[in-house]
């Protein structure tokens, strides 16, 4: 076959036009367009207002989902103190006060002002903790204490005392058996 | 027909054996701590812990869940205990309490299975201190001290492994007040009652 005849008609090839006359029948006429089956549906646009107000809802669904989640866990790991007296405030000590006094710094290379910013955070970190020490006669720490039942304290004061004593006896044996050897050892 | 009577009892008779040395071995360190009861009547101060089964679970699972070195040591000090039973008595004056009802308890570690640790005699307050020990083996399976005096009395029997040393190392050193009862001997009455 010729290339030329098939692609661009030019020439002749006696094979191709008789395959092309076999095939006349399913020639498409006048070009025209088969009918297509697909139902076309009319797209509908969402408008702005709906989409911002899908996406709003979104953010309050979620947010209160995470504040939930959060109080939870922050009630959850809430400290109870087994048996811690109260404490008083106590104030800052002088040698936080006074920042610009203080002479320590991390490196020698480091600006000027750099210790005074590390000091003075240093000094809101230990008000805000002594403080803190002193609400309702509790210790709270950042690090919250496990919350303990009513018997897991009784049981844990009982070990406690059921072990103070039992140390002390044996430290009382012990220094029976080095007083016994001391005396010996006198003796000779 | 006679043989197999005869095999039968022989088996019946080897399985209850067998059953009575397992359900026994564990309690074997624990000793009768009843027969002393008639020291609380005319004690002064008297303390009683027991500790054992759901207690002492609950203990453990405080040591896990507090996560401080005192809890870790504590924590240590219980890890494979079955437990603690202690009883301490103190009279107001000396030699108040029958003498017979300890030595019967001495009398029952003299038994088999107890071996003594430690015994040391003075006669200053008339003092008798024992120490015992119970092994399963190579393990541990119980120790028990008993201390007497002409004013006290003390007995403290422990179920299981424990290691004597680290125990004696907690004495005063952690939120446990630290006990003396040399000291009263030696000053005045302290107030209230220090074991508490």
């Amino acid at each position: 076959m010729k290339q030329d005849y098939l692609f661009d008609k030019e020439g002749n090839d006696a094979e191709v036009e008789g395959l092309e006359i076999l095939l006349s029948e399913f020639r498409l006429a006048n070009n025209l367009r088969p009918e297509s089956n697909v139902i076309e549906f009319s797209r509908k646009s969402r408008s702005a207002v709906q989409t911002w107000v899908f996406a709003i809802a979104a953010c309050v669904v979620l947010g209160t989902v995470f504040i939930g989640v959060w109080g939870l866990i922050w009630q959850g790991s809430a400290e109870m103190p087994l048996d811690i007296p109260r404490t008083e405030v106590q104030q800052v000590p002088a040698e936080l006060a006074d920042v610009r006094d203080t002479k320590t710094s991390l490196k020698s290379q480091d600006p000027p002002w750099l210790p005074q910013r590390v000091n003075s955070h240093a000094m809101r970190i230990s008000a805000s903790q002594q403080k803190y020490a002193a609400v309702d006669g509790r210790i709270s720490k950042r690090y919250l204490k496990p919350k303990l039942t009513q018997e897991e304290k009784y049981a844990y004061n009982q070990v406690l005392l059921a072990l103070s004593i039992t140390s002390s006896k044996l430290r009382l044996v012990q220094d029976s058996i080095n007083g016994v050897d001391q005396l010996k050892t006198n003796d000779k | 027909m006679g043989k197999i009577s005869n095999f039968t009892v022989k088996a019946v008779l080897l399985a209850l054996s067998a059953f009575a040395v397992t359900s026994t071995s564990g309690q074997d360190a624990r000793l009768n701590l009843e027969r002393l009861k008639g020291m609380e009547s005319r004690a002064r101060d008297v303390v009683e812990v027991n500790i054992d089964g759901k207690l002492l679970d609950l203990a453990k699972r405080v040591t896990v869940k507090v996560n401080n070195d005192e809890a870790k040591r504590v924590g240590e000090a219980i890890n494979g205990l079955k437990g603690i039973y202690v009883r301490v008595y103190r009279f107001e004056n000396e030699n108040e309490y029958n003498i017979s009802e300890v030595d019967g308890l001495r009398a029952e570690l003299s038994g088999p299975g107890w071996e003594r640790l430690a015994n040391v005699r003075s006669k200053r307050n008339n003092q008798k201190v024992d120490v015992f020990t119970m092994f399963a083996g190579d393990i541990m399976s119980g120790v028990a001290v008993v201390i007497s005096e002409a004013k006290s009395v003390a007995v403290v029997n422990v179920i299981g492994p424990i290691d004597i040393e680290s125990l004696v190392e907690l004495s005063g050193k952690l939120n446990i007040p630290k006990i003396d009862i040399e000291q009263e001997s030696k000053s005045t009455k302290k107030p209230g009652n220090e074991e508490e």
